[in-house]
C-alpha cells in the first residue's frame, strides 16, 4: 500500500510538471496551472450557473442546472486531462524505469490513472460547488444537504471524465505510434475537437436564453444517455438515496471494469506502443541547395505543423479571425438587427479590437524559441547572424498570420458592408486606447520578474531575443484592455459588446493546454491575462540561450 | 588550425570551470582532450564551437577569431556535443538537406557526400523516417553525418563514441584520417583512454579547468599507458 501511495504521488506530480511554467519550480508551478483549472472552472461555473438559473428558477426547474453543471464538469474534465491520459498514461517517457521496479503493471496503470482522477476533480469540484451555491441562491430544493451531496456526488461523477479520457487517450496513442503520419492526424484531431467546442459553445450560448421554454425537451433529451446527469440532479435536490446510489453505481462500475482491462493488458499495450515504426527503404534521389533563409523557414514550418500542441495553442486566434468572416457573413441578417437595436452602433472599432485580441494569441514566434529547447545548440554553432534566425521565426509568424487576417478583413467588410473609409477611421482612433494599453504592461510585468532577470542576465546578445519576446508582449498589451472591456461588456462601450464579441467568435482564447483550451467555452477576462503572461512567460523563459554569437 | 590564448570561463557564483588554458592544434592533427568529469572538457569545446561566451581568452579557428569574426570561424567548425538532440520533426534526409542549406554545400556535392557517408555508416535507407523514430545510435550517426558531410576544417566532438557500434566507431576513424590527410583537424574529449592513446597524435589532460599535461602521445606516455598517466596524475594532486 505505501508503494501504491508512492506510485500515486509520483504520478500526480509527473501530471502537475506537464503544467509547468519554464524550468524551475516545477512543482510551484504546476499547483499555480492547477489553481488556474480551479479558478477557470468556478468562472465557466459561474457565468453559466447564474445565467441558466436566471431562466430556470421562474418556470420552477431549477433541479436541471444540476444537470446541465454536472455535464459541463464532465465535458470541462475530459478536455483538461485528454492529453495527458495519453501522454502519461499511455506514452510515459518512464515506462522502461517503471516496468524494470519491483511494482505489477497493473499497480502501475491503476496509479497513474488515479493521478489523472485527482487532477480531473479539481475541474470537477470547482464546477459543482458554484452551481451548487448558486442553485440554492435561487432556491432550489434540498437545502443545505445539497452541498456535502453534491461533493460526494463529485467524487464518483469525476469517474465519468476519468473513464472518458482513459479510452480517447488510449486511441490517440494507438493512432500516434501506428500512422507516420501521426503528427497531422494528432493536429487535425485536436482542431476537429476544438471545433466541437467551439460549436456547442456557440450553441448553448445562442441558446441559453430559451432554456426555460424547452424544459420539457431537455427533460427527454436526458433520459437516454443522459441518464447519470438527471439522477445527479433528483439524487441531490431530492436526498433520494436511491437516485444516488444509482449514480455512483453507473459512474463506479464501468471504471472499474475499463481500468481492470487496460491494468491487465498495461504491459502489452505499452510495448506495442513504445515499438518504433522506422521505414527502411529510402532511396536517396536528387538533391537541391537553397539557402540559408529558405532552409530556416522550411525548419520554422515543418516544426508548427509537426508538433499538434504548438499547432494547437498558438493556430486558434489563426482559426477564430476566418472563423469569425464566416460566421458574420451567415448571420449577416441577425448582426444588422442588432446594429438597429444597438442604435446605430459603430462596429469597426469593435472588430478591430476583437482582431487585435485574437491576433495577440498567435504567438508561434515566441514559443518558436521557446521550442528550440535542447537543440538550440544546432543553430549556436550554425553560421548565421541571430537576427537572421529571429528574423525567420518572425516572418514564419507573418507568413501564416497575414492570409488569414486578410481573409478574415475581407468576410467582416463584406459582412458588416464597412467601407476602407469606416476601417480608416476605426484605426486612426487606436491612439485612443493607448491610456488604457499602458497599465496593461504594468499588469504583464510584475508577472513575469524571472523572465526579466534572465534576459538581464543574457547581456547585449540576448538583446534579438528580448525583442522577440515582446512580440507577443506587445499584442497582449495592445489587446488587453480593450478585450477586458469588451468581454465584460464594459458600459464604456455603446450596446452589447460582449454579446457581439461572442457573436462574432471573437472572445475565445486558447488554454493552459490544449485541452484546457478546448475546455474553455467563453473564457473569462481574468483568465486571458493568466494564459497570455503564462505564454509569453514560455516564449521568454529561454532568451539568454539566444546568444548565438 | 585552432588556437586558444589564455581561455577562461567563470559559470555563475564564481566557479571557475577552465582557467587560463592556451593550447594550439596544427592542420592534420587529431587531437584529444581528457580529463575526469566536470574538468572542463566540454566547456571548452562549447566556447570553441562558438555555443557558449568566455570570460577572457581569445580562440582562433582557421584564422578567424570566434568573437570577432563569429560566421568565418563557425562556418569552419562542425560541432557535436556529446549527447546531440536533433529535430524529432524532421526526417534524417530534411535534416541533411537543412544543415547542408545552413552550410550552403550545392546540391550535387551534398548528394554524393550524403551518398558517401550515409551509405557507409548504413543509414540511407532509414533518411526517410522522422529523427524521432531513430534509435539512439542512429541519431548519434545522423549528427556525425551531418556534421562530416560540411567537410569542416575543424570537427569538434565531445565523446563521440559513446552509443556508436564498433563498426561506425571503425569508420569514423577511418573518416577523420581521411579529413587530417585533406588539411583539417579533429579536436575531442574523450574517457575512452585506449582510443585516445592509439588515435590521437596530441593529447591535452585537464583537471579541474587547469591544463596539467600536454604532449605528442608517444611523449607523454612513453612506456606506460595513458591509463596510468592519467591515473597518476589524477592522483598527485595536479592542478
Amino acid at each position: 500500500m505505501a508503494n501504491f501511495r508512492a506510485l500515486l504521488w509520483l504520478n500526480f506530480r509527473s501530471l502537475l510538471s506537464t503544467m509547468r511554467v519554464g524550468r524551475k519550480k516545477r512543482s510551484y508551478s504546476g499547483l499555480g496551472a492547477l489553481a488556474l483549472v480551479a479558478g477557470l472552472s468556478v468562472y465557466i461555473s459561474g457565468v453559466y450557473s447564474s445565467l441558466l438559473a436566471r431562466q430556470l428558477a421562474p418556470v420552477g426547474a431549477l433541479p436541471l442546472l444540476l444537470v446541465f453543471m454536472s455535464l459541463v464538469a464532465v465535458v470541462l474534465g475530459f478536455f483538461f486531462s485528454l492529453f495527458a491520459a495519453q501522454g502519461v498514461i499511455f506514452g510515459a517517457k518512464d515506462n522502461d524505469l517503471m516496468l524494470s521496479l519491483p511494482i505489477s503493471p497493473f499497480a502501475l496503470m491503476l496509479s497513474r490513472t488515479l493521478a489523472l482522477y485527482l487532477e480531473n476533480l479539481v475541474s470537477t469540484v470547482f464546477v459543482l460547488l458554484p452551481a451548487g451555491v448558486i442553485y440554492l441562491w435561487y432556491g432550489g430544493p434540498g437545502g443545505w444537504a445539497v452541498l456535502p451531496l453534491l461533493l460526494v456526488s463529485a467524487l464518483f461523477l469525476n469517474l465519468l471524465p476519468t473513464l472518458l479520457t482513459l479510452i480517447i487517450g488510449f486511441a490517440l496513442a494507438w493512432l500516434s505510434s501506428r500512422f507516420p503520419r501521426k503528427t497531422l492526424a494528432t493536429s487535425l484531431l485536436q482542431l476537429l475537437l476544438l471545433a466541437l467546442i467551439l460549436v456547442g459553445s456557440f450553441w448553448l450560448g445562442s441558446s441559453i436564453n430559451n432554456v426555460g421554454n424547452a424544459v420539457p425537451a431537455i427533460l427527454a433529451f436526458f433520459q437516454g444517455w443522459g441518464r447519470p446527469f438527471l439522477m445527479l440532479a433528483n439524487g441531490v435536490s431530492d436526498g433520494d438515496p436511491l437516485q444516488l446510489l444509482g449514480l455512483w453505481a453507473l459512474c463506479l462500475i464501468p471504471f472499474l471494469m475499463v481500468t481492470w482491462l487496460f491494468a491487465w493488458q498495461y504491459k502489452a499495450i505499452i510495448t506495442r506502443m513504445s515499438t518504433h515504426r522506422s521505414r527502411s527503404d529510402y532511396k536517396l534521389g536528387k538533391l537541391t541547395a537553397a539557402g540559408q533563409r529558405g532552409a530556416l523557414l522550411r525548419k520554422e514550418a515543418r516544426r508548427w505543423i509537426g508538433t499538434p500542441v504548438y499547432v494547437f495553442n498558438t493556430g486558434i486566434g489563426l482559426l477564430l479571425i476566418p472563423g469569425a468572416g464566416v460566421a458574420a457573413l451567415l448571420n449577416r441578417a441577425a448582426i444588422a438587427r442588432f446594429q438597429v437595436m444597438a442604435g446605430g452602433l459603430e462596429l469597426a472599432p469593435l472588430i478591430l479590437v476583437c482582431m487585435g485580441f485574437c491576433l495577440s494569441t498567435i504567438s508561434i514566434t515566441a514559443s518558436s524559441i521557446s521550442l528550440e529547447g535542447k537543440q538550440i545548440w544546432l543553430l549556436q554553432c550554425a553560421p548565421v547572424p541571430a537576427s537572421t534566425i529571429l528574423g525567420i521565426k518572425m516572418a514564419f509568424q507573418l507568413l501564416v498570420t497575414l492570409p488569414c487576417l486578410l481573409v478574415g478583413w475581407l468576410l467582416l467588410s463584406l459582412s458588416f458592408a464597412l467601407s476602407p473609409a469606416e476601417w480608416g477611421v476605426a484605426a486612426g482612433r487606436r491612439p485612443a486606447l493607448r491610456p488604457a494599453v499602458r497599465p496593461s504592461g504594468a499588469v504583464a510585468q510584475p508577472a513575469l520578474p524571472q523572465a526579466g532577470r534572465r534576459q538581464r542576465r543574457g547581456g547585449g546578445q540576448a538583446v534579438h531575443g528580448r525583442r522577440a519576446g515582446h512580440l507577443p508582449a506587445h499584442g497582449v498589451a495592445h489587446s488587453l484592455l480593450p478585450g477586458l472591456a469588451l468581454s465584460l461588456g464594459h458600459p464604456g462601450l455603446p450596446g452589447d459588446p460582449g454579446a457581439l464579441c461572442r457573436r462574432a467568435g471573437a472572445g475565445r482564447q486558447r488554454g493552459l493546454r490544449p485541452g484546457a483550451a478546448a475546455g474553455a467555452g467563453t473564457l473569462p477576462a481574468a483568465f486571458r491575462i493568466v494564459t497570455n503572461c503564462y505564454n509569453l512567460g514560455v516564449g521568454l523563459a529561454p532568451t539568454p540561450k539566444f546568444a548565438l554569437q | 588550425m585552432l588556437r586558444i590564448e589564455h581561455f577562461s570561463k567563470t559559470y555563475s557564483k564564481g566557479v571557475k570551470a577552465v582557467d587560463d588554458l592556451s593550447l594550439h592544434i596544427a592542420p592534420g592533427e587529431i587531437f584529444g582532450f581528457i580529463g575526469h568529469n566536470g574538468a572542463g572538457k566540454t566547456t571548452t569545446l562549447r566556447a570553441v564551437a562558438g555555443v557558449m561566451d568566455f570570460d577572457q581568452g581569445t580562440i582562433i579557428i582557421d584564422g578567424h577569431d570566434i568573437r570577432t569574426d563569429t560566421l568565418a570561424a563557425k562556418k569552419a567548425t562542425a560541432f557535436l556535443p556529446d549527447n546531440p538532440d536533433l529535430y524529432d520533426f524532421l526526417t534524417g534526409i530534411q535534416f541533411l538537406n537543412f544543415i547542408g542549406d545552413i552550410y550552403q554545400i550545392p546540391g550535387d556535392a551534398r548528394r554524393n557526400l550524403i551518398e558517401k557517408y550515409a551509405g557507409a555508416f548504413q543509414l540511407t535507407g532509414n533518411l526517410g523516417s522522422p529523427i524521432g523514430s531513430y534509435s539512439h545510435g542512429m541519431k548519434q550517426k545522423l549528427a556525425l553525418i551531418s556534421a562530416l558531410i560540411r567537410r569542416p576544417r575543424l570537427l569538434l566532438l565531445d565523446e563521440p563514441f559513446v552509443g556508436l557500434d564498433p563498426t561506425a566507431a571503425h569508420l569514423l576513424k577511418q573518416f577523420w584520417a581521411e579529413l587530417c590527410q585533406e588539411g583539417g583537424s579533429v579536436f575531442f574529449s574523450t574517457h575512452v583512454l585506449e582510443v585516445a592513446e592509439k588515435l590521437c597524435h596530441r593529447i591535452a589532460i585537464i583537471k579541474q579547468g587547469r591544463l596539467i599535461r600536454m604532449g605528442s602521445t608517444a611523449e607523454l606516455v612513453g612506456d606506460s599507458t595513458l591509463e596510468d598517466l592519467f591515473l597518476e596524475l589524477e592522483g598527485d594532486g595536479h592542478g
